[in-house]
């Protein structure tokens, strides 16, 4: 998995990500795949010292900082309240269905209303929107769609390249 | 004239202005000259007199002689002579004390002789006197009357004034009457040509004023204005007597017209009379004509009539737009090209018939019949329309007339509707389903998504464990066994080796905590999956039923409604759309306990079933009956009758099987689903038919009161 993960670019800004989904499980999903738990650092070192080097290289730290809430509404006042703290979301995981609030669509259309350059990736098992309808109403072509259940390659493939995407008109 | 009398007053008055002015001025300077000669000889007087009394004092010698022939002059008055205190000292009379005062208040002490002025008419001299010790402050006064003067000039100028004035009147007398002489005769002739231009001749004969004019000027007259008067009295005779025979020429005239046009008036109203009699007869006639031929050219329906062999004779507009002929193209032709093949124009009958269905024999006595057929266009395509075909007797001949409506629209429009219900009817059951299926998947697609994410991480937690490494750490320790003392005490990584070891067990230890925590959610996640599908099942399995206390009277109406057989409007009993007429016999207050959805489903099949078995009949006709009554004490009965095409006795008891279906369309759910429903209700769905073509009888009897049934299943809201 770490062998995935691209040489860093030169910044090791944090890139953060806000999942909103109604389901706590789907949050913990997330975490998994773009957090994992480092290893033990000291005894890589102990390790190197008495065994010479390892085979597999390391795994980095992880530079995702991953949020996330429950309801289409607190997702809009985070990103909100984030981008006037100066600390905005690179990039959202947005469920497309989640009784009773907004669903996924009218999330996004909040959203961007406010903070129009967050990258977006709409996600949901079941949809009562095609995709077609999805990109038509919200008129992004950059929008990604993530269909559940999802791979978690498919997951950090969007979160490695949307985020660079972010990083890169924002340090123009 | 009135010129003449301004420019005589003007010189009148110029004439007595100039004499007055001319009179006033010699007058003045007359009365003038006569003054001051007259004072001048005073003073010389006084003078004298002054200086023979200067001598006299002197000499002592008073001039008594000369001061007593002053007394002789005609304008004298008085004199006096004053001493320097203003006291008289000698004077020829009397002297009044404010005439003395007022002497000497004007003249007081002068050195010159002062002249001045006492009333109107008296005027004094004052001489200074040189006599006295010494001063010379006394005077000599001689008074003397101004007035004779005066009114002798007075007398002058009322002469003068007089003889100015009577000259001036004499004068204006004069040229007064020489300017009416002059004048007059003009003014009559003006006055004359003003009355002509008026046009009175009889008023405008100047007579009078030839008459009137002095001798010699009118009658024989010298001058030019005389000539001029007779000139104008012969040409107003003239006139006057022209004028006169035109007069009599346009009485005859008007006699004549006046005549002429009580004639043509008597005639006149004789024609009127015709003429309005006439007039009420046609106007009747034409304003029906009128009328029925806008109503046949505005007509939104194509009207056409034919003659007694069936040829077009009227095509209105409407028709040309229905058929694409145009009027000419149509008019002559016979009116059966202009229907579809199949169908046969029966003038004889008057109708239009199916050829095939060939029997119209019977409908002879009809003068009009109506019915939906389908016409042909000039291209050569049919389309549905309806029709009515009437026939009128015109004296010897008949005539019919044809109203054709294009109905496609209305067609097409009805086949939308149909279409729309059948695929709202299809979105709605899809939808029961979809939901179902959309909360399956959400739930399940969730937690799929933490399984795969469980192993995901599984794997990579298996593929960095720290296996390797003790691997080697073994390894490295039977590579000393020989020395594995002095290895673990001396050498430096040797001596790093237990306490790898140590870390690496720890670590381990971790690790397995991990996999078993991951392994247990990974398990939970199934399990939850499993539950979900079985929920499902037994949602699907445990049909959910709503019974409440129905009136069955207003389901079966609502099934013959929804089946199409009956109007939606309360108004209208039958569907006009269709052929098939619905009777109703309802035993009041009939209700029974059960499902509403289920009973309508149903008696929604049965009343479908029973139009389909009418139209699949050769006469597409046909009715319907609803009855709904008990049956016994405890249950109800409820049918559906018709006289369709009915039920041959060898399919009487698979009509209800799964499957089985004599449509050509049908899937066969339909009275098997009934049949199961009725059973889950706690009755029975029956059917009778007394073979094909003699209709059909359905019966779903129910329990008024459901019987009590097993504890229901899992409830419906577990699965969100």
């Amino acid at each position: 998995m770490s062998s995935r993960y691209p040489p860093p670019i030169g910044d090791n800004r944090q890139r953060r990500i806000l999942v909103i989904d109604d389901n706590a499980a789907i949050h913990q999903d997330f975490r998994k795949i773009l957090c994992p738990e480092p290893t033990a650092p000291a005894l890589d070192a102990l390790e190197e010292a008495v065994l010479g080097a390892r085979s597999s290289s390391m795994p980095l730290a992880s530079p995702f900082v991953v949020d996330a809430v429950l309801q289409g509404q607190e997702g809009f006042e985070t990103v909100r309240r984030m981008h006037k703290l100066g600390r905005p979301y690179a990039l959202t995981f947005v469920d497309m269905r989640m009784p009773p609030g907004w669903d996924g669509i009218e999330t996004l259309e909040q959203i961007w209303a406010v903070c129009p350059d967050i990258e977006a990736v709409i996600c949901s098992a079941y949809s009562e929107y095609s995709w077609h309808e999805v990109i038509r109403r919200l008129k992004r072509p950059g929008l990604r769609l993530l269909g559940k259940p999802f791979a978690s390659k498919d997951v950090l493939e969007f979160a490695w390249s949307l985020t660079t995407r972010w990083l890169a008109t924002h340090n123009a | 004239m009135r010129l003449f009398w301004k420019t005589f007053y003007v010189s009148l008055a110029s004439v007595t202005l100039c004499t007055v002015l001319l009179t006033s001025l010699i007058t003045y300077l007359e009365a003038a000259y006569s003054l001051s000669r007259l004072r001048a000889q005073e003073r010389l007087l006084a003078v004298t007199v002054a200086s023979q009394i200067d001598v006299g004092y002197r000499e002592h010698v008073w001039p008594f002689e000369m001061l007593g022939a002053i007394g002789d002059e005609p304008e004298f008055v008085s004199w006096q002579i004053v001493d320097d205190a203003g006291r008289v000292v000698l004077s020829d009379r009397p002297v009044a004390r404010e005439l003395n005062e007022e002497l000497r208040r004007r003249a007081p002490s002068p050195d010159a002789p002062v002249r001045v002025r006492i009333g109107p008419g008296t005027e004094f001299w004052i001489v200074p006197l040189h006599v006295g010790e010494g001063h010379d402050t006394w005077t000599f006064r001689l008074g003397y009357r101004t007035d004779s003067v005066v009114t002798q000039i007075r007398g002058i100028v009322v002469t003068n004034a007089l003889v100015g004035f009577g000259l001036a009147v004499l004068l204006a007398a004069a040229s007064l009457l020489v300017m009416r002489q002059l004048l007059r005769p003009l003014d009559a002739v003006t006055r004359g040509a003003r009355q002509m231009a008026q046009g009175d001749f009889t008023e405008a004969l100047p007579d009078g004023l030839v008459s009137a004019a002095p001798s010699g000027l009118a009658a024989e007259g010298g001058d030019e204005i005389a000539e001029l008067v007779r000139g104008f009295r012969v040409m107003v005779a003239s006139v006057a007597e022209r004028d006169a025979k035109i007069g009599e020429h346009l009485e005859s005239l008007e006699k004549a017209r006046a005549e002429l046009e009580s004639r043509v008036e008597a005639r006149t109203s004789e024609l009127r009379r015709a003429k309005a009699a006439a007039e009420a007869a046609a106007s009747s006639l034409q304003e029906s004509e009128t009328r029925m031929r806008g109503i046949v050219e505005y007509a939104a329906d194509a009207i056409v009539t034919l003659d007694d062999r069936g040829c077009i004779e009227v095509y209105n507009p409407a028709a040309a737009e229905v058929f694409g002929y145009s009027a000419q193209e149509a008019i002559g032709r016979p009116f059966q090209s202009l229907l579809a093949a199949e169908y046969v124009l029966s003038l004889a009958t008057v109708s239009i018939d199916v050829e095939r269905g060939g029997e119209h024999g019977g409908r002879d006595a009809a003068i009009q019949s109506a019915g939906e057929i389908r016409g042909r266009r000039k291209d050569g395509t049919t389309f549905p329309m309806q029709y009515s075909l009437s026939r009128a007797q015109l004296d010897e001949r008949q005539l019919f007339t044809a109203i054709v409506h294009d109905i496609t629209e209305r067609r097409r429009a009805q086949e939308e509707v149909a279409d729309l219900h059948r695929r709202l009817v299809e979105a709605s059951r899809l939808a029961g389903k979809a939901e179902v299926a959309s909360d399956v998947l959400h739930n399940v697609g969730n937690i799929l998504n933490s399984v795969g994410v469980s192993a995901t991480v599984l794997s990579q937690k298996a593929r960095q464990t720290r296996c390797e490494s003790l691997v080697k750490a073994t390894r490295l320790l039977r590579d000393h066994e020989g020395d594995l003392t002095a290895f673990l005490t001396e050498d430096p990584r040797g001596k790093l080796l237990p306490i790898l070891l140590e870390k690496l067990a720890e670590t381990m230890n971790d690790e397995q905590r991990s996999i078993l925590g991951e392994l247990s959610s990974l398990t939970h996640d199934i399990d939850h999956i499993k539950a979900i599908v079985v929920m499902q099942q037994s949602y699907a399995r445990v049909p959910v039923d709503v019974t409440e206390a129905i009136a069955l009277a207003e389901v079966m109406d609502d099934a013959l409604r929804i089946a199409g057989v009956t109007s939606w409007s309360p108004h209208t009993d039958t569907n006009t759309d269709t052929d098939i007429t619905v009777k109703r016999e309802y035993a009041p207050g009939v209700r029974a306990v059960v499902d509403r959805h289920k009973v309508l489903q149903i008696l929604v099949n049965l009343v479908g079933n029973a139009k389909q078995a009418i139209q699949a009949g050769a006469a597409r006709r046909g009715e319907i009956l609803a009855r709904v009554c008990m049956e016994g004490p405890n249950e109800v009965r409820v049918e559906v009758l018709d006289d369709g095409v009915g039920i041959p006795q060898e399919n009487m008891l698979k009509i209800f099987h799964f499957g089985f279906t004599t449509k050509p369309n049908g899937h066969g759910f339909g009275l098997h689903g009934g049949a199961v429903a009725a059973k889950e209700m706690g009755g029975t769905l029956s059917a009778t038919s007394e073979g094909p073509g003699r209709g059909a009888r359905f019966a779903l009897v129910l329990p008024a009161i459901p019987p009590p049934r097993a504890s229901r299943g899992i409830a419906q809201e577990h699965l969100r």
